[in-house]
């Protein structure tokens, strides 16, 4: 059966959804550069491969086709799935200074409304190369939040002896990972500071990505800390890592 | 014997009458074999005078009609009586009072509609230069000339989807000179356009919409050879003798999930021989003679089609993912022409690259649907309901600025002028002092000027005659117009939107360019058509760059269906979904991926885990065989244990 990668890619929400709200400027003769501009935002948060890019704009074409679906017309015809539509976890706002030629993006999470991540850069939307500059900020607000996140190493792909040569990660490309990303293997212990409990991240050793299976999945080839990775692994502990170099 | 023959000829005409004309086939959705095709009232553009708009739709009708002269396989309606009939049955007309109206005829129900939009029309005076060798004069010859855009799709009733799209220029003029002045000269323009129109239509549909048929029995056998073969319903889809039926075998039939996947291989070719007789449907075996007689005998269907196969816009088109095709938006109001050519160019693209998507008509549905309502109520049964195609995705389009501009450029010409003789001065008086020399006179006489010794011909000793000095000419340098140079640019924002999760699956802003060259030919309409030559450009390379992407995005799996060889190393050679419409070539390089679930706190996600490599090394229409590279043991093994695994581009 034929399928779809982008299909499939699309039913498994691992991915941050966001979406790029219509870019602001103090400049009305903008109006064409910012929706360039806002385009090149989408597509470089699509191509980054991490996010789920919801477009809002579309929304009552997607529901004029949603309905029609429902029809008899396509009772025993091929549909989508219904009520699958993708909320957005979080907003990217653009705004353009058109005195200072500066272009500011922020990051905010719609469920709590707190900017997450900003960045911003001089630029003029009258250059030819500012579409560039603007790939650029998207990547780095993408890299500064994602590397933070931790990602579950699931379990060892392969051993030698008593030693994890491949490991098995809980994130693809939904989680910013590509081949050859740096990677810090870490555990969680808890520290007692004045009676309080605080996670520490102990790192117990490296990897490096080597094949990425999907959004989802990724595998990893350890580069150090390979026998207190089988000791964990072994003890039933939970592993966790996180990107260093992307 | 005879008796018996012309009763089952009655019983069997009288059946056709019962199913509505034509015969059932084996096609997977019970279509005829002489598929209808409805011809919608044409969408005009506005400012395009009626008359004009409907001499165009009928040209286009005729056309359609009439392939090459020879009958087609395929029959038109008009289907311009629609709304008025379907109004007409909603008014509780019987089947039978509905049966005396005249509009029977347009009510057949067809499996496709075909609508032709009129996007523009003009007629003007137009002319060439001509330069006229024998009189040595220059003519400007005027003529009028018609021109027209037109965009011609159709669409499969059932499932809504796109089976081809047309954007195309015609025109028309008359060549004779000054025959631009008057109304009959207008009129005749208007004729030849229409003219070209007809033969445009001439054909277009034929590969698509052709029936097929299957053969029943071996009619003359000759050493396990069929050398003639008999079909079930031979004489209405082969137009010409010529031309011949490709013959598939349908080796298996395969269901995954609930969509048929026919293993098909083309075993040979039949055509209309010389002792063809209607009433027994005899063909003659061109190709395949011995494989089809083997095919016969054991019970396999043999399917005979003037197209390729699959037939029609069926088989794996099930399990695809369709496209809906819109109007875009226009926020840089460019002319309406510019946005309904752009966005046609696109659409033509989309229909001719069937090797990912299906392309399902949203902008005519409403017509389908009245259609399909129409056939409901007299029940018809060229269409089978409720099997329409949904939109997975759609492209969402801005174009947010056009613009198009052509310079006159010039050159420079360097041209020789023969200078007027100089008047003859009288010869200045002869002195005494002057000494005169007699050429020829035997004297001693020196040259002015000698030869160079290497001009001398040593047999005869002396030089060739000296060439007449030239006649005095004077150059003279003009600056003339020499071309027009146009562009065109537009930007447009693209983004592929999915139907099922409004997600954004790529999105590019394109920022193109399209340049045409016209000479300059002292032509009011040179101008004109070096911008439209440089917006066409444009329009095919935006077309060309939006596909490119979204075959990029979109990569499919294909399913492994069953093993073919295995050795002890495993599985060998393995058959895959996917055929001719798949994007498939031969010798292509293939991952092999098992899908298996992974829980990750509570949740399950699909994870694509690689367990081997594969060649493709047959192509056949529905399915693909491969080698296995790596992993033989590993495939066997998941196959057994009924495993998910597919086949992905690496």
């Amino acid at each position: 059966m034929l399928l779809f990668a982008a299909q499939s890619l699309l039913a498994q929400n691992s991915k941050t959804s966001i979406w790029v709200a219509p870019l602001e400027s103090d400049n009305p003769s903008t109006l064409t550069f910012s929706k360039e501009a806002r385009s090149e935002i989408v597509e470089s948060f699509v191509k980054f491969g991490s996010f789920s890019v919801v477009d809002r704009e579309a929304t009552q074409l997607v529901q004029q086709e949603l309905e029609l679906q429902k029809s008899e017309a396509f009772m025993d015809g091929k549909v989508v799935e219904q009520g699958k539509a993708v909320g957005a976890e979080f907003i990217a706002k653009g705004y353009y200074h058109s005195k200072e030629g500066k272009f500011v993006l922020k990051i905010v999470d719609v469920s709590t409304g707190n900017t997450v991540e900003t960045d911003e850069y001089k630029m003029d939307f009258f250059a030819a190369n500012y579409r560039k500059h603007l790939r650029k900020m998207v990547y780095r607000i993408a890299n500064r939040w994602l590397s933070g996140a931790k990602i579950t190493v699931m379990r060892s792909l392969e051993d030698k002896g008593e030693s994890t040569q491949r490991v098995l990660l809980a994130g693809g490309s939904g989680k910013g990972l590509k081949v050859g990303t740096m990677l810090e293997v870490f555990i969680i212990e808890l520290e007692e500071i004045d009676g309080e409990s605080l996670e520490r991240f102990a790192a117990i050793g490296k990897m490096k990505v080597d094949r990425v299976e999907n959004a989802n999945f990724a595998n990893a080839k350890v580069r150090s800390g390979e026998k207190e990775i089988f000791r964990h692994f072994a003890a039933n502990k939970k592993l966790y890592c996180r990107i260093v170099q992307n | 014997m005879t008796r018996i023959f012309i009763l089952l000829l009655l019983a069997l005409s009288f059946t056709t009458k019962l199913t509505g004309q034509f015969v059932q086939g084996d096609d997977p959705l019970g279509r005829p074999y002489r598929p209808i095709v409805g011809v919608l009232n044409a969408d005009v553009a506005p400012g395009i005078p009626a008359k004009v708009a409907e001499q165009i739709s009928i040209s286009f009708t005729n056309g359609l009609k009439n392939l090459g002269g020879a009958f087609p396989p395929y029959e038109v309606v008009n289907k311009d009586q629609l709304s008025k009939a379907v109004d007409m049955m909603k008014r509780g007309l019987s089947a039978q009072e509905l049966r005396t109206t005249k509009f029977w005829d347009d009510m057949v129900g067809a499996q496709y509609l075909l609508r032709l939009d009129i996007n523009s029309f003009e007629i003007g005076v137009d002319e060439d230069s001509i330069y006229d060798e024998k009189k040595k004069f220059v003519r400007v010859d005027r003529f009028r000339v018609a021109s027209a855009n037109l965009t011609a799709r159709l669409v499969d009733v059932a499932t809504s989807k796109v089976l081809m799209f047309n954007n195309f220029d015609a025109s028309g003029t008359t060549r004779g000179f000054e025959e631009y002045k008057t109304q009959t000269d207008s009129a005749r323009a208007v004729m030849q356009l229409n003219k070209q129109i007809r033969a445009y239509g001439n054909g277009m549909i034929h590969n698509v919409v052709a029936g097929a048929a299957t053969i029943t029995s071996i009619y003359k056998e000759n050493k396990g050879k069929a050398e003639e073969v008999i079909l079930n319903n031979a004489p209405i889809i082969v137009p010409n003798r010529e031309d011949g039926l490709h013959v598939y075998a349908v080796l298996k039939t395969y269901t995954s999930n609930g969509q048929i996947f026919r293993d098909v291989e083309k075993v040979g070719e039949i055509n209309k021989g010389k002792n063809f007789q209607i009433s027994l449907r005899n063909f003659e075996v061109r190709k395949g003679e011995k494989k089809i007689a083997e095919h016969i005998i054991a019970g396999t269907t043999l399917i005979c089609t003037s197209g390729g196969f699959p037939i029609g816009p069926f088989a794996p088109s099930e399990a695809r993912s369709s496209l809906a095709l819109q109007a875009f938006k226009n926020t840089a109001a460019a002319p309406a022409k510019v946005q309904r050519i752009l966005q046609d160019i696109l659409s033509e693209n989309a229909a001719r690259n069937p090797l990912l998507l299906d392309i399902v008509d949203r902008e005519i549905y409403d017509l389908i649907q009245k259609e399909r309502e129409m056939q409901q109520q007299t029940r018809s049964d060229a269409t089978q309901a409720g099997i329409s195609f949904g939109s997975n995705f759609f492209l969402n389009i801005d174009l947010l600025d056009f613009r198009k501009a052509s310079t006159l450029k010039y050159k420079t010409i360097t041209e020789t002028k023969p200078v007027a003789p100089v008047a003859k001065t009288a010869p200045a008086p002869v002195t005494k002092s002057d000494k005169i020399v007699e050429p020829g006179s035997g004297k001693n006489t020196k040259l002015q000027n000698p030869p160079a010794k290497d001009k001398i011909n040593p047999s005869t000793n002396s030089a060739p005659a000296a060439a007449p000095a030239p006649a005095p000419v004077e150059k003279i340098t003009k600056t003339i117009p020499d071309k027009y140079e146009a562009k065109a640019t537009a930007k447009l924002n693209v983004s592929l939107v999915s139907v099922q999760t409004g997600e954004v699956v790529f999105a590019n802003a394109y920022s193109l360019s399209g340049e045409g060259t016209i000479a300059y030919n002292k032509d009011k309409f040179d101008r004109v058509r070096s911008e439209e030559m440089a917006f066409r450009n444009l329009a095919t390379t935006v077309s060309g760059l939006i596909w490119k992407d979204i075959q990029k995005n979109l990569t499919p799996k294909f399913q492994v269906l069953a093993v073919i060889e295995t050795s002890k190393n495993g599985a060998e050679t393995v058959l895959v979904s996917g055929g001719l419409r798949s994007g498939f070539s031969d010798g292509m390089t293939v991952e092999l991926v098992e899908i298996v679930q992974e829980q990750v706190e509570g949740q399950k996600f699909d994870r694509d885990v690689v367990i081997g490599e594969m060649k493709i090394t047959e192509i056949r229409p529905e399915t693909s065989v491969c080698k296995v590279k790596n992993g033989s043991k590993e495939l066997l093994m998941k196959l057994d244990g009924k495993a998910r695994v597919y086949c992905r581009k690496g």
